[in-house]
């Protein structure tokens, strides 16, 4: 309900060679971590010519309490994916070459559990509660720590594919 | 969002030996002294097969100086054939990133960023009451943006050693 379309973080471009198992673990596992709840919307996975065309589409939340919730979404679009065996620190590994696109974005679900829903006037007064007494509540704290939240996740993602990242916003909320 | 105005536009070329990592450490340190807060839009980063990175980066960072103001930096950043040597400094080896930087930065101040001025009558009274009733506080945040814009770039081109010494009488070494 607000905001009403979600709020786009990042977006990482990459093409070269890198882990994807691990980067596809790591990043599960900040999620679990931080105890979102996960959920694996889309897993596509088309072999073409050139390479294989993965499209994953990831969306996590946390209740922050019970009226508003987080919402995480990431979402993965990898192409011309090959797996190929590098020798790193004297060893083989498989790894992935491809061009891959990460896009970061977040949102917070006001009345998840649809409890202000049910008559016209509990709507009218739930859009009363967003327009005013919540409406720098939504922007300052929780959408800014969300933000930051989710900005935290790309900079780890950056981190593990060798990309341009620092950590001084890491402390943000 | 309000209406943007474009106030300042800076840009350097560079080329040479650089730390890529301690380079986006000391925007992100200046930016969060200067508490701006992050948007990192797109970051790209492509490997060639000969090893060269080619780097293609926009940040949007912005920072509300009151309920009305807000300023944007529009950050686009292109680093070309980077690749990574090995130099030796006071008896050290020293690792170092060696490619060409192509840095912009535009500075954005956005009047009126919540849209609560956006009729007609009331977008033509907001600005007829910023050109002349508040031309005064109107013109310290414009100061202020090209201040700051201004002071971003010579924290860059200080660290890159850019900056030429001057004599007093306008001579440069």
């Amino acid at each position: 309900m607000w905001p009403k379309k979600d709020v786009e973080v990042s977006v990482i471009k990459y093409k070269g060679i890198f882990d994807y198992a691990g980067l596809y673990t790591m990043m599960r596992g900040w999620f679990k971590d931080r105890e979102y709840d996960f959920w694996e919307r889309r897993y596509k996975h088309k072999v073409k010519e050139g390479g294989t065309e993965i499209e994953i589409n990831w969306e996590a939340w946390r209740d922050i309490n019970e009226l508003m919730r987080n919402w995480i979404y990431v979402y993965f679009h990898i192409w011309d994916y090959q797996e190929v065996e590098v020798i790193k620190d004297g060893q083989k590994k498989k790894m992935a070459k491809a061009r891959m696109l990460i896009r970061f974005s977040w949102t917070i679900e006001i009345d998840y559990e649809d409890r202000w829903q049910d008559s016209k006037l509990k709507r009218a007064m739930l859009k009363f509660m967003i327009n005013f007494p919540l409406r720098k509540e939504l922007s300052e704290p929780y959408g800014d720590k969300l933000w930051y939240e989710c900005n935290r996740l790309q900079q780890e993602a950056k981190k593990f594919l060798g990309m341009a990242h620092s950590d001084v916003y890491d402390d943000m909320w | 969002m309000g209406e943007k105005q474009k106030y300042i536009g800076k840009s350097f070329k560079f080329e040479g030996l650089f730390n890529y990592r301690d380079f986006f450490r000391i925007m992100d340190v200046w930016l969060r002294d200067k508490f701006f807060d992050k948007y990192e839009k797109r970051n790209e980063e492509y490997v060639k097969p000969d090893g060269t990175k080619t780097v293609d980066i926009e940040f949007t960072p912005w920072k509300k100086y009151t309920d009305y103001y807000k300023a944007v930096f529009k950050i686009e950043i292109m680093i070309s054939d980077m690749k990574e040597v090995e130099i030796e400094q006071n008896g050290q080896k020293v690792r170092l990133n060696k490619g060409k930087i192509n840095f912009k930065v535009t500075g954005y101040l956005i009047v009126d960023y919540e849209d609560r001025w956006n009729k007609a009558l009331q977008y033509f009274i907001r600005d007829i009451f910023d050109k002349f009733v508040n031309r005064a506080i109107t013109k310290k945040y414009h100061d202020l943006l090209i201040t700051d814009c201004n002071d971003f770039v010579n924290t860059l081109t200080s660290y890159l050693n850019m900056n030429a010494y001057k004599l007093s009488g306008g001579m440069t070494t």
